[in-house]
């Protein structure tokens, strides 16, 4: 865990109580600015390679190449009124932004970022905590579209809902067939196993079914029907304003980089890899693997909702299913 | 087979990166304009007959005709000593005066960005309209003497 | 069961796209029961102001009817009145306008398929098609002095002739174009498997609906009805040109895309035969500015990028016209649109209201 590194580090210089505290303010910090320039970085990278798809330039003027572009924005959403609607069920109107974000953050401090040694928190079922986390969401979403009080809301919140019950499903038993293959639900485990071959190999199938299940869980294009301002009013966000609507963004960017590192680690080896060190390869891995999850969201429409439910219930459920006997059969061989 | 078209326009997408932008980066850089675009207009005053001709036909009501003296705008053959003024809240830059008018007097810039902060900044009189041709059209006699020529061959008047 | 639908404003101001359309829809569960639709918030009175103004300085108006394909408006003007005058044009002007007129053509099928593109969510496609439409745009302002309003037609022929070297320009810009549309646009659109489930199957226009509605145009190709005026009363230079007909047999969404992507590749094909025929000659305009029409009524009837359109020209010897009526496509496609939106789910209302290709402009005048 990073604690226990910063505590090594600084146990040269500081005496035992003392070192307890500096390292723990050490660490609050850092997951701060983790959690700060992740939207920051994400958005960037996002609004840029956007522009080039669609040949235009993205944001030029703010710092050098647009770099500070969301910073701005975000100071911006700051300054913003919270104009409230009167009518709205105030406890979990207000609860739900502050719950939904801190479960996308605590999703982050779960994953190694690199190094078997640089998680916030390490615990022995890193995977199935996870799941829990990314499958809370329907239950937030309901109460968020109850609470608003509009009719609008409610059906998006309901839609939205669907949605990601569908394809969570088909995530359990992705994982429940990882879990079998390298025998344990601990991601560094299941990094460290594969460090000759990488699970793609092995497990191609399991890798479209994640892939395309995870997509549909953090709710990014082409399966973000729910929050389309094209049909059906904006969706369930809709009576949210100002840092209230921006805590949602951070969050659906933070859950981004999240699906993004556990599909390195879970399926293309994590930091193995020749000639560099581990993390380096690591990164690579990841920033590859965000570039196409971004670039998913530029280049296809989007699916009609009946259509996005019938894919999960019909094809995806039944594929992920199928693979598991599969690894089942592979593993008594 | 559609799902491999599906996969390949990502690959189109994501490919497009790599070009260079269609857009412009106005207004840091001026955009380009043709020889026959239709910008703003100026006035030759001296040469002005005062015939009203463009008062007539333009199809917005931009312009009106207003009564000049003859030795400050040294006219050369204007028997009314009138000229117009055009308000450029309504002109819609169609080009017909430009077209009718018999000693080709009117001509069209390449200026399109003129908006100014108030209304009254863009009721140009006879005599701003004389500065706009001294400074835009004298200095670059060359590239604006084809249209004249061209405007000469093409219209028979009545 | 008896539930209590919701009345469903489809508002006049929607994001991008089809201007002021206002569709007030009644709803049950997820299926609109039946629509309306009401139209008018951008009359601006065209066919009243033609009684007040001459008739070459009536131009920059008949531009504005149909702003995404504004030359066959003026080419349909200048036919008119010269109609009524008995002008006779040379071959080099009918030349010159059947090439501009395929040009709009293909202009105004690249924003259909781009904002078609966009409600079904695929920003990047849209401004694609808007970056291709630029190519074109540049060759209009270079040959006529305008981007959106050209302006180039006038009674009797056009203003400018062609430049030296445009011939050259402008097929250079439709080989681009034809490869795109080849390649990429295949990718993300008529064979993509998305695209492709969202636009099968719905939006049923049958050939009964179109035949009481009037509507003319891709719309009524698409259902399997096979009449073009450029073939069957050919005007300017049609009659010389080798093309075909396209038609589609399913009259669905699907259908009435793939009509306009396969009108593209056919207008490229004619543009490239008329600049190679393209004959030498003067392009003088052969009438005086302001003139006298005799009396009498006119009608003629040219095939707009939408469909049918026609004018009918009363005239009573004088300066100004004394009645002009402007019959637009558009205005037929959208009286035929409540009875296609029976029976389907909302989010696809959006999607066959974009597939009619609406432009306000000419519906309200």
């Amino acid at each position: 865990m990073i604690f226990n590194e910063i505590y090594s580090m600084l146990a040269y210089y500081l005496p035992p109580k003392a070192n307890l505290i500096a390292s723990a303010l050490a660490t609050f910090v850092l997951i701060l600015i983790v959690l700060i320039a992740t939207p920051i970085i994400l958005g960037w990278v996002d609004r840029k390679f956007s522009a080039r798809i669609q040949s235009r330039y993205g944001p030029i003027y703010v710092g050098k190449f647009g770099l500070l572009q969301n910073f701005a924005d975000v100071i911006k959403l700051m300054g913003k009124n919270f104009v409230t609607n009167q009518y709205v069920d105030r406890f979990s109107y207000n609860l739900i932004p502050i719950l939904s974000s801190a479960l996308s953050f605590l999703l982050i401090a779960l994953l190694p970022f690199g190094a078997p040694s640089l998680t916030f928190i390490s615990l022995p079922y890193n995977l199935l905590f996870i799941y829990i986390l990314l499958a809370f969401s329907p239950l937030l979403i309901i109460i968020a579209s109850w609470g608003e009080n509009n009719k609008f809301a409610v059906l998006g919140g309901f839609r939205s809902a669907a949605q990601i019950t569908t394809y969570e499903l088909a995530l359990i038993v992705t994982f429940i067939s990882i879990g079998i293959v390298n025998g344990s639900y601990d991601i560094i485990n299941v990094i460290g196993s594969q460090s000759l071959i990488w699970n793609i190999i092995y497990l191609p199938l399991t890798a479209v079914v994640f892939f395309i299940g995870s997509i549909a869980v953090i709710e990014r294009a082409p399966f973000d029907l729910p929050e389309s301002s094209q049909e059906l009013q904006a969706g369930w966000r809709i009576e949210y304003s100002g840092l209230k609507y921006g805590l949602f963004m951070i969050g659906d960017y933070v859950k981004l980089l999240a699906v993004s590192i556990l599909f390195v680690s879970l399926f293309l080896g994590g930091w193995s890899g020749a000639f560099l060190p581990g993390i380096i390869w690591f990164w690579i891995k990841t920033v590859v693997a965000l570039m196409f999850l971004m670039s998913l969201r530029w280049s296809l429409g989007r699916p009609r909702i009946d259509q996005l439910l019938s894919i999960g219930w019909k094809w995806l459920l039944p594929l992920s299913v199928i693979n598991l006997i599969i690894v089942e059969v592979m593993m008594l061989i | 087979m559609s799902i491999k078209e599906t996969i390949k326009s990502v690959y189109y997408a994501v490919s497009n990166a790599k070009n260079k932008p269609a857009t412009y980066l106005y207004p840091d850089k001026p955009l380009p304009t043709k020889d026959h675009s239709r910008g703003m207009l100026s006035l030759d005053l001296e040469n002005c007959i005062g015939c009203e001709l463009c008062y007539r036909i333009c199809p917005s009501d931009a312009i009106r005709m207003i009564k000049v003296e003859k030795e400050k705008a040294k006219f050369k053959n204007n028997v009314r000593s009138e000229a117009p003024a055009i308000d450029f809240n309504k002109c819609i830059f169609c080009g017909l005066c430009s077209e009718i008018c018999p000693p080709h007097v009117l001509h069209h810039t390449h200026k399109y960005d003129i908006s100014t902060d108030n209304r009254e900044d863009l009721m140009y009189d006879p005599f701003r309209l004389n500065e706009v041709f001294e400074k835009v059209i004298k200095d670059n006699a060359d590239e604006y003497n084809l249209k004249k020529n061209d405007a000469e061959q093409k219209l028979t008047d009545e | 069961m008896e539930g209590r639908g919701i009345e469903l404003n489809i508002g006049p101001v929607h994001p991008a796209t089809h201007g002021v359309l206002k569709l007030v829809a009644d709803i049950e569960g997820d299926t609109v029961k039946n629509a309306k639709v009401e139209i008018g918030f951008l009359h601006r009175g065209k066919e009243k102001i033609a009684e007040l103004r001459y008739f070459n300085s009536y131009f920059p108006i008949v531009d504005k009817l149909d702003y995404v394909g504004a030359l066959n408006w003026e080419i349909l003007w200048a036919s008119t009145v010269e109609k009524a005058m008995n002008l006779e044009i040379n071959d080099r002007v009918k030349y010159i306008r059947a090439v501009m007129a395929e040009i709009q053509r293909i202009m105004s099928h690249l924003v259909y398929i781009g904002s078609f593109g966009q409600d079904l969510g695929n920003l990047t496609f849209f401004i694609w098609a808007l970056r291709e439409r630029e190519l074109l745009m540049d060759i209009v302002e270079e040959i006529s002095g305008g981007r959106l309003a050209p302006m180039y037609n006038r009674v009797g022929g056009v203003f400018y002739d062609f430049t030296d070297g445009i011939a050259d320009k402008i097929n250079t810009a439709l080989s681009k174009i034809e490869e795109k549309v080849k390649k990429e646009y295949r990718a993300m659109t008529y064979e993509n498997s998305l695209f492709i489930m969202r636009s099968k199957g719905i939006g049923i226009m049958g050939q009964k609906v179109i035949k009481e509605n009037g509507v003319t145009g891709p719309n009524m190709r698409a259902s399997g009805i096979k009449r073009d005026l450029r073939k069957d009363e050919p005007y300017l230079v049609y009659d010389k040109v080798d093309f075909e007909i396209i038609t589609e047999n399913d009259s669905d969404v699907y259908a009435r895309f793939m009509v306009r992507v396969r009108e593209i590749l056919e207008s490229i094909k004619i543009i490239r035969q008329l600049l190679k025929d393209m004959p030498k000659g003067d392009a003088k305009i052969s009438a005086p500015w302001i003139m006298k029409v005799p009396a009498g009524y006119t009608l003629v009837r040219h095939e707009m990028s939408k469909g049918e359109g026609a004018m009918f020209l009363v005239t009573d010897g004088g300066l100004k016209p004394y009645r002009l009526k402007i019959r637009s496509p558009s205005f037929y496609s959208l009286q035929a649109l409540p009875l296609v939106l029976e029976g389907c789910k909302v989010a696809d209302a959006f999607v066959i209201t974009a597939s009619m290709d609406p432009v306000m402009g000419e519906v309200d005048r």
